[in-house]
């Protein structure tokens, strides 16, 4: 637990911070990518006062790019709907997308870096052969070996991306892959999607508000290394709360759907982690339904330890111990791959780079 | 799509923001007289140019620059075109 | 060397900067000696440090990285040119989070409280005009990043090392002899590379913002005669947008500051090829005669 998560548990405590803390918060917080959050918290309750002048400078210099980015992410939206709707094949905007277009709290103030979109099975191939004959183009070089990963194994189709615009487009046909050892029918989640209207006055279809937790759920502890995933976890929260604010009986009906989606394991780790890492106040009755998916105690213990390493780091900059790293990579594809598979796609991963390639100073000005 | 747009009017240009994509257009006379008579009210292309014209009367050449505006326009998102009902 | 310190303001940045790079924080505080703050507690914007690698690299073909936030945006460079990455480095951190100002690609230059907008890609020689009107008595708010706030239409002061490259250089020692030029870097990613220091009086001044008055924008023609032309406003606007590194990012609020900016002040093109006369001729249009330190009070 740092500053930030005592600051999400508790945000008066800003009142007491020195000098010494801001300084720690803002690198947290930028790393997090909450920073927008942060500035609503700070005006929710009233504190903003105490907040140093030139750090609320940096809240506002993030949330205006979170509007721009919100911005593409909803046009680029616009223009694959479009595309899809001639050819009848319906969509579902997952993640923040959904947040953003569909007006939910988190709209205030989450960035998004691609569009995440979910279609039938059957229609996938179709769709991104429809998508390339208008203008977008895979985003990224893939391999064979990393086609036969998304396209086989995952469920994804590699990212596309607009060759004008360049927005990147994720597109899948279910929330947790078909390789994976959670198994969800996607028909169910068709089944409870709802429509409802975009900022533009334009209809979009979205997860229905249980589905919609539970893949957050998926996507943060089934999917990915965690890495830079407090933001995610923040999400889970102000979801929960938003929609237990709308319907009381929201706890129940997230459990009933946990168990009918086989999605009880991700949902402990959910609320949990959100419970320790982000302020979430579940109640007792509910805490204890979802402890009953929890893995064996050592399992738990490890894998919290693990996720506060992961999205909780006491500081920046501090090295990461190299044993979580590890044991973080080789269960996130463990969750994902059953051991063959894992064992193939390890042994190739290794011999390739992931890295980004480092900003070129000569591009900058001076 | 045109009501939402922020316009600067300067003698020979206008400069239009389309808040819907982020983007900034310059746009000379007939697209601005374009997006204008599209504002309110969606047209077909036979009406759009009927209005534009007015009382005279319009040659090919003029026609198709009225066609090609309209091209540059929905490239630029600030107007789209739908198939109408006899399509 | 142990680990040191320094905090200095950057404009209304405050900046904390970490090294035990001997060379590196003496040219640090030659150039920013005066905007060191003092001792207590401070807020930052940017905590940085400028660090060499714990590998061979340390002390074989020496080499430096950049850190902020515990990351290296950077590959790392000659241990030699730590000065001039760092500047760069700085310049990153704020084109990639200081979105409470619209950032202008642009030299700025104020005669009083009024400024002078002197937008311009690279090579068009707007950073070099900024040197020599700052070595005439104007007071120099940025060499080529302008900060310009939307909500009051002011212009924030943010005066670093101007750095000069290649035959810059020259032009600016053969314009005024006495030029305060920091150490030579021969082989940066932009080529020869030095700083202009920036003067007393306008680093003293740097909390002092100025109403733009003129928007000028320049392009160094070598062998042609200075020529100051008015320009439409509607072209102007198309530039000045195009010279704001975060004008899509700002949106409805960028988009209305550059229409209030072109429509409020007088817009020029400038070509020019010589530094006295361009100077002359930029600051006959603000009716200053050349060479009083007026502007500087």
């Amino acid at each position: 637990m740092n500053l930030l998560n005592e600051f999400l548990h508790d945000p008066p405590i800003v009142r007491q911070w020195d000098v010494e803390r801001w300084n720690r918060f803002l690198p947290l917080a930028r790393n997090a990518r909450l920073l927008g959050r942060c500035l609503y918290l700070f005006e929710q309750h009233e504190l903003l006062d105490c907040v140093p002048g030139r750090i609320v400078d940096q809240l506002r210099g993030a949330l205006a790019q979170t509007r721009y980015v919100q911005i593409q992410a909803l046009r680029e939206f616009r223009q694959v709907k479009r595309k899809l709707d001639r050819e009848a094949i319906p969509l579902i905007a997952l993640k923040g997308l959904a947040y953003v277009a569909a007006s939910l709290p988190p709209a205030h103030w989450r960035g998004l870096s691609d569009i995440d979109l979910l279609v039938p099975e059957p229609d996938i191939g179709r769709t991104e052969r429809l998508l390339m004959r208008f203008g977008w183009i895979p985003s990224g070089t893939f391999d064979s070996y990393d086609q036969h990963y998304y396209r086989d194994w995952m469920h994804e189709v590699p990212p596309l991306r607009h060759h004008v615009r360049g927005v990147e487009v994720d597109l899948h046909h279910n929330l947790a892959p078909p390789v994976s050892r959670i198994r969800i029918d996607a028909d169910l989640l068709w089944g409870r999607s709802i429509e409802q209207s975009d900022p533009s006055g334009q209809p979009v279809r979205i997860l229905g508000p249980a589905d919609m937790l539970l893949h957050n759920a998926v996507h943060l502890f089934m999917n990915d290394e965690l890495r830079g995933g407090l933001r995610d976890v923040v999400d889970f929260r102000d979801l929960f709360e938003h929609f237990l604010h709308q319907d009381p009986e929201f706890e129940q009906q997230l459990m009933v759907r946990a168990r009918d989606l086989g999605c009880g394991r991700p949902l402990y780790y959910a609320v949990s982690s959100a419970q320790r890492l982000a302020g979430l106040h579940p109640s007792a009755g509910f805490l204890d339904q979802v402890e009953r998916d929890a893995p064996p105690y050592p399992v738990a213990r490890l894998m919290a330890w693990l996720i506060e390493q992961g999205l909780s780091p006491p500081r920046l900059g501090l090295r990461r111990s190299a044993l979580a790293d590890r044991l973080l990579f080789v269960r996130s594809h463990w969750v994902r791959m059953p051991p063959g598979m894992l064992l193939r796609h390890l042994l190739h991963k290794g011999f390739k780079s992931q890295k980004k390639p480092p900003v070129n100073t000569a591009d900058l000005p001076g | 799509m045109a009501t939402d747009c922020l316009f600067e009017e300067f003698p020979d240009d206008v400069v239009v923001f389309d808040p819907s994509t982020g983007e900034t257009h310059f746009v000379t006379q007939l697209p601005a007289l374009i997006l204008a008579e599209l504002d309110t009210t969606p047209r077909s292309v036979a009406e759009l140019i009927e209005r534009l014209a007015g009382p005279v009367e319009l040659g090919e050449t003029e026609e198709q620059q009225i066609l090609d505006a309209l091209s540059r326009l929905e490239a630029a998102e600030l107007v789209e075109s739908e198939p109408s009902e006899s399509d | 060397m142990p680990n040191q310190r320094l905090i200095l303001d950057a404009g209304p940045f405050r900046v904390g900067v970490r090294s035990s790079d001997a060379a590196f924080l003496d040219t640090l505080s030659y150039f920013y000696r005066d905007s060191v703050c003092g001792d207590g507690p401070h807020v930052l914007d940017y905590d940085i440090e400028i660090l060499r690698p714990r590998s061979l690299r340390r002390w074989v073909r020496a080499q430096v990285q950049f850190e902020i936030d515990g990351i290296r945006p950077f590959d790392p460079h000659p241990a030699e040119n730590a000065f001039p990455m760092y500047e760069w480095g700085l310049n990153w951190c704020i084109a990639t989070s200081a979105h409470r100002y619209m950032m202008l690609h642009a030299g700025t230059i104020a005669f009083g409280d009024l400024a002078m907008i002197l937008p311009g890609t690279p090579g068009s020689g707007k950073s070099t005009l900024s040197a020599a009107l700052s070595l005439r008595g104007a007071r120099l708010l940025s060499d080529e990043f302008g900060l310009l706030r939307p909500d009051s239409m002011d212009l924030v002061a943010m005066p670093r090392g101007i750095p000069l490259k290649n035959a810059s250089i020259d032009a600016i020692i053969e314009f005024d002899g006495a030029a305060q030029l920091g150490p030579t870097y021969p082989k940066t990613r932009k080529g020869k590379v030095r700083h202009l220091r920036p003067d007393r009086a306008s680093l003293a001044q740097q909390c002092r913002p100025a109403v733009p008055h003129w928007l000028v924008f320049p392009k160094y023609r070598a062998g042609e005669q200075e020529s100051l032309k008015p320009l439409d406003k509607a072209e102007a606007f198309r530039q000045l947008a195009f010279n704001c590194f975060n004008y899509k990012l700002l949106g409805a609020g960028a988009f209305r500051a550059v229409a209030q900016v072109v429509r409020q002040v007088d817009c020029y093109t400038f070509t020019f090829s010589n530094l006295d006369r361009a100077v002359a001729q930029l600051k006959a249009l603000t009716h200053v005669p050349s060479g009083q330190q007026a502007d500087r009070k």
